[in-house]
């Protein structure tokens, strides 16, 4: 590309000033959101391309219904597999029947056991997909003559291939470990390791009882040409009718997709907050270039460029500046899943491999040279006021006003802005996840709003503020200056930091509230399946154990119902949450009185036990647009039970205590069969006897300990927590960028300052303290913002989103604030050190202007 | 070759106008070199700036080689610049990131000409400085910044040169050396020179002088 001006007339200024700032801010935006795009991409293509597998099937039919007692012995799904059979029979099509449920295992003679998830399956399993296990056996020779576990409960009981295994009323020998299993993202969210038994040996454990939480499953292979989609669509009204799921391969786990999606809009959310603190940057590095070179930029205006040439000079400068740290950013980004494979851990199949796409990374460094050439035109615009009568009046230049200063800045952080969250809003419309588009744009207007606020507020402050100490007056007059531009800094640096700091309160937040408080309020245990005449051996076993303080062992009659409408099951659209709400399952119980933890907020609890009341949950009667004097019917095998809401209740889920949605007074289940569900606390050195009592005695209760459900949520929260951290470091990366650009910006003038100071006599050291409490109070005050900024969205986090009480931590507040302060006063400190050290004669020869 | 009716020039400062220049009339012929002086504040830049077609007047004609500059977009002012005006400031304005070489083949670049390194050469043998054609501005003494600044006024063969104060920043000597420089210029390339200098040993060499005090012309006399 050749244009009339040499290259080097602008380029040589911006490769002395701000290049660096500007290619650096243009890097970290690229890389982060191509690293975004990738991972999505990858996450994406890894479920389309091993959705079959991921089903271990071409369709698959599950549904909870109890089992028949006549076919308990044999122990086959019935119900889902004789609806299978009348209407999906086909030649060329494969059934394999299967179960999936919890259970204790135990190791025989100890007291080690563990809650598995027992997945039985036939010989013909996995229809899809492969089944990889360590050593060299298969897996229908392994489960022959045994069980096949996952390595993680080898770890935690102690054991090794070979050993013997309890589980119910067997013991059966673990032939081997599993290394992958094709269907492994159905596990995201387990609560135990992976057991896999062969169908035709669970009914000898005697685990299945009545009322069990066991879940049937068909898989199916399809014969050639066939359309799982088509298929499961003419059995949809069926199998509604019937309470069975479909299941094709695009339609796996949409709690999973749910979650990767919502997890990677996220994560695309947060890179564009990045992005709208990176564009700062690059709009204060391009502004201070322009303003570096406008003498040059008079100049050529005299000799005669038009707004043609100018306009190309300096997109071709800004090119030349970008394209190579776009194009490694586009390079690296792309390699991002690859290199970071933790963050995606559990997230994607084992098997998937991942293949950087050229197109994503051509795209992304395409996106990241337009996106500096939007950010050149605010600058280049402004430079349409650089006039070659300038060159007529030497005093001119002695305007050294930032050119994004006052009204200027807040129009172009307003463009920024709007940019940013009208791309969010696109993302999120196009996610289907608008409302959640909406929420990030509410928030970042607010944050932004805040922001600015805090700084006009800290600025008028100062202004009033008048220091005794000498260096104080000088470094405040600097801060003050609007020459320095650091009401954008504090924006950023105060935004950027906000972000990193939410996410570490959030995260102790969190931690307080789930871990730290855990032994004093939550109980230690939930046993699962108690059946009827086990209820007094239960109680016997369990008091031993049991914590001296009110409630300490609770104990409910349990039995599971869906919700039906109009009695009809509602549509199960489970990428609704609504339907999902609607159609998903429900732990019944009734009591006489109202439970710990739970408030009315709404009508009277029965005072007649033998009247059919219902007391519903608030949330989920808002959800439903139930209330007061509706009626509340539930398919509880098979049978319809109705009864008219009474009461709504307020419940403290966060206490993870024995609760439940929906609550009947005892006369509504009356006749029903039903087991019991037992909350116990327990101290902690009793946890482990008071579980060997239980499972030791009664085989087929499942004991599920709360410590290990909090520690797979906090690991799942890390996982995010991990992404968020990494972006928010990126945050605050380009805010330092946007400090670097304005200390570079005003590098002459500083220099030119302290050179003065000197020549009047200050000691360097005393101009070294001058520039340092300059910089730390602005790291003080963007640190103060960034502060409040982080307890304001972990306090909205947590009161309003997990409705818990949000906990102030004095000492990791102060730690964030002393940590930000440091880095910014350091990073700006750093950055002007060389003026320091000026020598005098160069002002004096003029060589400083 | 300059033609200026009625010309006035003011600004708003502070919210009160302040008229700069007002009513100023004058010709001047092709080839004629003119002296303007005036005290600090008479408004001799502005007057070279409105030559310049880099500011507007707000009331008059200014009339430059038969191109009137009142109402012209700053494009066209810019293409006017290009093809008609060369200029000489007292600051020299050499753009600091190029080479000598490269400052003097600005215009011609900007003008798309062809050739613009071997005539920008030429130039700066011309005016003595060829072996410090790969010299940056900061490289080379002030003496040889105003004689690169005289070369990339001239490159383009323009038919007016304005000239700001040209020796205004340089000792005796030099000063006279670039008077030289600059008149045999002028006679070598047969163009109108209109130069502003408090030098009364420059005044000297004008062929009329002019007085601009408060903004007004005063008259015009022969210089000396």
């Amino acid at each position: 590309m050749r244009i009339a001006i040499p290259h080097g007339t602008l380029a040589a200024s911006a490769a002395r000033l701000n290049s660096r700032f500007f290619a650096a801010a243009i890097f970290l935006c690229v890389l982060l959101l191509v690293g975004v795009a990738a991972s999505a991409l990858f996450l994406r293509q890894a479920m389309e391309a091993n959705a079959r597998q991921l089903l271990a099937a071409d369709l698959r039919l599950q549904a909870a219904l109890p089992i028949a007692p006549e076919v308990r012995a044999g122990l086959l799904p019935d119900a889902v597999l004789r609806f299978a059979r009348q209407h999906l029979d086909g030649a060329e099509r494969l059934f394999s029947p299967g179960l999936e449920f919890s259970a204790m295992a135990r190791v025989e003679g100890t007291a080690r056991s563990l809650l598995v998830e027992v997945k039985a399956v036939a010989a013909d399993y996995p229809l899809r997909g492969r089944v990889q296990l360590e050593g060299d056996i298969t897996l229908s020779a392994a489960l022959a003559d045994g069980v096949v576990v996952e390595k993680s409960l080898l770890n935690r009981l102690g054991l090794r291939v070979g050993d013997v295994l309890q589980l119910g009323e067997r013991s059966f020998a673990i032939t081997a470990a599993l290394a992958y299993e094709p269907d492994r993202i159905t596990h995201l969210f387990s609560l135990g390791p992976r057991l896999l038994i062969a169908l035709d040996r669970v009914a000898s454990t005697g685990l299945i009882q009545a009322g069990s939480r066991v879940t049937q499953v068909v898989s199916i292979r399809l014969g050639e040409g066939e359309e799982a989609a088509a298929l499961a669509r003419s059995i949809q009204a069926q199998a509604k009718e019937a309470g069975i799921q479909t299941r094709t391969p695009e339609q796996s786990q949409p709690s999973v997709r749910r979650f990767i999606r919502r997890f990677v809009l996220f994560l695309a959310l947060t890179a564009l907050l990045t992005l709208l603190v990176g564009g700062m940057a690059m709009t204060g590095a391009m502004a201070a270039f322009l303003r570096e070179s406008r003498r040059t930029i008079a100049i050529l205006k005299l000799l005669g460029a038009n707004t043609g040439q100018m306009v190309l000079l300096v997109m071709w400068s800004t090119l030349r500046m970008v394209w190579a740290a776009s194009l490694a950013a586009g390079v690296l980004g792309v390699m991002l899943p690859g290199l970071l494979p933790r963050l995606l851990e559990g997230l994607v199949p084992a098997e998937a491999h991942y293949q950087p796409s050229v197109g994503l990374a051509l795209a992304g460094s395409g996106l990241g040279i337009v996106f500096s050439l939007l950010c050149a035109a605010g600058p280049l615009w402004w430079s349409r006021s650089i006039t070659p009568a300038q060159l007529f009046r030497s005093s001119a230049w002695g305007d050294e006003r930032e050119p994004l200063g006052g009204r200027k800045g807040v129009w172009l952080g307003l463009l920024l802005s709007a940019v940013t969250l009208c791309a969010a809003l696109a993302i999120g419309v196009w996610s289907g996840e608008a409302h959640f588009g909406l929420l990030f744009v509410g928030g970042v207007v607010g944050l932004l709003l805040l922001a600015w606020a805090m700084v006009r507020l800290s600025l008028w402050g100062m202004r009033c503020w008048r220091p005794r100490r000498h260096a104080w007056q000088l470094a405040m007059h600097a801060l003050l200056r609007r020459g320095e531009g650091y009401e954008t800094v504090m924006i950023s640096l105060g935004i950027g930091l906000g972000l990193v700091a939410a996410v570490l309160f959030l995260e102790d937040n969190l931690n307080q509230q789930l871990l730290n408080r855990m032994p004093q309020r939550m109980p230690s245990y939930f046993f699962i399946d108690i059946q009827p005449d086990q209820l007094a051996q239960f109680q016997s076993l369990a008091a031993p154990f049991v914590a001296s303080q009110p409630d300490a062992m609770r104990i409910f009659p349990t039995v599971r119902g869906r919700l039906l409408q109009e009695d009809q099951p509602v549509a199960a659209d489970e990428e609704r949450p609504q339907a999902w709400r609607k159609s998903r399952e429900y732990v019944l119980t009734y009591t006489d009185n109202i439970p710990v933890g739970n408030r009315l907020v709404a009508g009277q609890w029965w005072a007649d036990p033998t009247v059919r009341e219902a007391s519903v949950e608030v949330e989920m009667a808002k959800g439903l647009g139930l209330g007061i004097g509706d009626l509340l019917s539930f398919s509880i095998q098979g049978v319809t039970i109705t009864a008219r809401i009474t009461s709504l209740r307020a419940v403290r889920w966060s206490d993870l205590g024995l609760n439940f949605f929906v609550i009947f007074s005892p006369a509504v289940l009356q006749d029903v069969p039903l087991s019991y569900l037992a909350s116990v606390v327990t101290s902690p050195d009793q946890e482990e006897a008071l579980l060997a009592a239980i499972s030791g005695r009664l085989h087929n209760v499942s004991a599920i300990a709360t410590r290990v459900v909090l520690e797979r949520v906090q690991g799942l929260l890390q996982q995010v927590a991990q992404s968020v951290r990494l972006l928010g470091g990126g945050a605050v990366v380009a805010g330092l960028l946007v400090l670097g650009v304005s200390v570079a910006a005003s590098r002459r003038r500083r220099a030119h300052e302290m050179t003065l100071y000197r020549l009047l006599g200050a000691s360097r050291w005393e101009v070294a303290r001058i520039a340092a409490v300059e910089f730390m109070l602005l790291g003080l005050l963007s640190a103060a913002m960034a502060l409040l900024i982080g307890q304001a969205v972990t306090a909205l986090a947590v009161e309003g989103l997990l409705n818990d009480v949000w906990g102030f931590n004095a000492g990791l507040a102060a730690a964030a604030f002393v940590g930000g302060t440091a880095v910014i006063a350091l990073t700006g400190w750093v950055g002007s050190y060389r003026e320091m050290g000026r020598p005098v004669m160069a002002l004096l020869r003029g060589k400083i202007s | 070759m300059i033609h200026l009716d009625q010309v006035s020039f003011s600004l708003i400062h502070s919210g009160q106008k302040l008229s700069i220049l007002k009513n100023i009339s004058l010709s001047v012929a092709k080839g004629e070199v003119v002296g303007l002086l005036g005290p600090s504040g008479s408004g001799k830049s502005t007057l070279l700036a409105l030559l310049a077609g880099v500011e507007q007047a707000t009331a008059g004609v200014v009339q430059v080689n038969g191109v009137r500059l009142n109402g012209l977009s700053s494009d066209q002012l810019a293409h006017f610049r290009r093809q008609h005006l060369g200029v000489v400031f007292q600051e020299f304005h050499l753009v600091p990131t190029l080479t000598a070489w490269e400052n003097v083949a600005l215009p011609l670049d900007l003008a798309g000409l062809p050739g613009s390194r071997q005539r920008a050469m030429a130039m700066l043998e011309q005016v003595g400085l060829a072996h410090r054609a790969n010299h940056r501005p900061t490289e080379l003494s002030g003496g040889e910044q105003q004689r690169v600044a005289i070369a990339r006024a001239f490159v383009g063969c323009p038919p007016l040169i304005l000239a700001d104060e040209p020796t205004g920043n340089l000792d005796q000597n030099t000063s006279q050396h670039i008077i030289d420089l600059l008149f045999s210029c002028v006679a070598a390339w047969g163009s109108t020179l209109f130069l502003v200098t408090h030098d009364p040993q420059l005044a000297r060499r004008a062929d009329r002088c002019l007085h601009l005090v408060d903004g007004c012309l005063e008259g015009s006399q022969p210089c000396g």
